[in-house]
């Protein structure tokens, strides 16, 4: 066969191309467009949880981004963020944080507590990963222990992207994929817990602050209404 | 090359000026929206500032070897050319409906590919593919991989200028990724800049040995080797002079600077690229080429 000119080939191309943009732009407008479900939950985190009460955050909290520039920016990256410390009658205290986004896209991304525990001057050891076992499910935790200058704390958190929990970057990445394909951009939270531990005790006391802390997640988790829960699991 | 021989090779029916003045359209209609919003995102920012300066590098790479695109493609070229496209396209939409930045920018390497299959066949491909796998450099990083990655590197980096003007005796101190001189703070999250843009002066580096070639093949693994502790050379300095200036003239003359700085560092990287390559060919090829 002889080959066509290749004017037709580049007016194919040229044509093509545009369609693809177009085709692209189209879509990815209507699918913004579509009203967010989400959008109008509500974080509403009790001040009494079980045996925990309220009390002002810790001064020297760890943010739960990286800093890359302006403060500004840093608050820009969550749509609702809530740091509160909880004390027990017993005096154990942790802190919480909850950082809420409402739509994610691929290049959003919620912070993994490490590396804002990194980029903020701590050390990271013993991580572990774990389930909290609840009434009705089981979730996969991660936990470290951050050592700092003149403190050491003990993390314990989960993040959900969309319908799944899970750290992991490329299952995150999917989950944006899957979500998007079936016509809903998803939304995404970090659930963080943490407390001071003194390191040159012995590691039965460390353990007792993840005992500690998974404690207040299961009695935050009981304390929420079902929409707030929604919103963290 | 079989039909090819067939046509009139030097008189296609439609001058070729013409005929690449569409191709560009096509390629414009693609990508300068894309790389509006990647100037938006991403090189304003200073992490990708050195971006376009590989894309003109590469642009200027492909000009040199425009004299192998004639326009006469033959059949299996065309064929072969499409195919790229449509995984272009593929990866292009999908990148658009999601807002997977990286997708999109991936997407560049097939279409470019496919327009040098159309415009040289199949043999201007693979005189070109070095230049066309350089793209990959121009796509930015994924942010949660820059984090995981670079941030190892940013405390070695923050570490390292701050011993350094310690051993000077500067008042410094260093906590985390932020460089505490004098009464000043620098947030050297501005250094994961520098590495990031790091990424692309390595790219300059190949872009470099691509456009002028060594001769002996161990004289361009040399060459490879350096490229790495160069660019992290040039990005030790241009941290350390933003800290010099911040100590000096205060953060605002350090935010004034700061762009400057990052092209500054193209031009120190590029130097120590000619200065090594100089002394590789003085060692190994005897003389100058």
């Amino acid at each position: 066969m002889k080959p066509l000119s290749p004017l037709i080939y580049v007016l194919m191309f040229s044509l093509l191309s545009a369609a693809t943009l177009g085709v692209a732009t189209y879509s990815r407008d209507r699918l913004a467009s579509i009203p967010q479900i989400q959008g109008t939950k509500a974080i509403d985190i009790p001040h009494r949880i079980g045996p925990w009460t309220s009390i002002s955050p810790p001064a020297d909290i760890v943010e739960p981004w990286v800093n890359d520039g302006g403060d500004l920016a840093a608050q820009e990256i969550y749509d609702h963020l809530l740091t509160r410390g909880y004390r027990r009658r017993d005096g154990t205290t942790v802190t919480l944080v909850i950082a809420y986004k409402r739509k994610l896209f691929q290049e959003d991304r919620i912070h993994r507590p490490e590396v804002c525990y990194y980029a903020q001057g701590y050390q990271r050891s013993q991580a572990s990963t774990g389930t909290l076992a609840l009434s009705d499910r089981r979730i996969a935790v991660t936990g470290f222990l951050a050592t700092g200058f003149s403190r050491s704390e003990k993390v314990l958190y989960w993040i959900r992207t969309g319908d799944l929990v899970s750290e992991n970057a490329v299952l995150q990445r999917f989950e944006l994929l899957k979500a998007t394909m079936n016509g809903r951009i998803p939304d995404g939270a970090l659930v963080r817990v943490s407390m001071p531990v003194d390191e040159s005790r012995p590691r039965a006391e460390q353990a007792d602050a993840d005992i500690a802390l998974s404690m207040f997640l299961k009695d935050l988790l009981n304390a929420v209404s079902e929409q707030t829960r929604t919103v963290l699991l | 090359m079989t039909s090819s021989s067939t046509l009139p090779t030097t008189a296609p029916c439609v001058s070729r000026s013409i005929i690449s003045l569409i191709a560009a359209c096509g390629f414009i209609v693609l990508y300068v929206p894309m790389f509006m919003d990647f100037a938006f995102l991403f090189w304003a920012k200073d992490e990708g500032a050195h971006t376009p300066i590989l894309l003109a590098g590469i642009g200027y790479g492909y000009w040199r070897l425009r004299a192998s695109f004639h326009w006469v493609p033959d059949n299996k070229d065309v064929s072969f050319a499409f195919l790229q496209f449509s995984v272009g396209w593929a990866l292009y939409g999908l990148g658009v409906v999601q807002s997977f930045y990286q997708l999109q920018g991936l997407s560049l390497l097939p279409v470019v590919a496919g327009l040098t299959t159309l415009a040289g066949g199949r043999r201007a491909l693979r005189k070109c593919w070095q230049l066309n796998l350089l793209l990959v450099m121009t796509i930015p990083l994924p942010a949660s991989l820059a984090e995981a990655i670079l941030i190892k590197l940013r405390l070695a980096l923050t570490a390292s200028v701050t011993d350094m003007f310690a051993w000077f005796g500067y008042p410094v101190a260093r906590h985390g990724v932020s460089i505490t001189i004098g009464f000043y703070e620098l947030r050297v999250a501005n250094a994961c800049a520098g590495l990031r843009s790091m990424l692309s002066l390595l790219a300059i580096g190949g872009l470099y040995l691509i456009l002028q070639p060594l001769r002996r093949p161990v004289s361009t693994i040399i060459f490879l080797s350096t490229i790495i502790p160069l660019a992290l050379a040039a990005n030790f300095m241009r941290v350390s002079f933003l800290v010099l200036i911040t100590y000096y003239f205060g953060s605002s003359s350090q935010m004034l600077i700061h762009d400057l700085a990052a092209y500054v560092e193209v031009g120190v990287a590029i130097f120590l690229f000619f200065l090594a390559r100089f002394a590789i060919e003085r060692a190994l090829e005897g003389r100058l080429a």
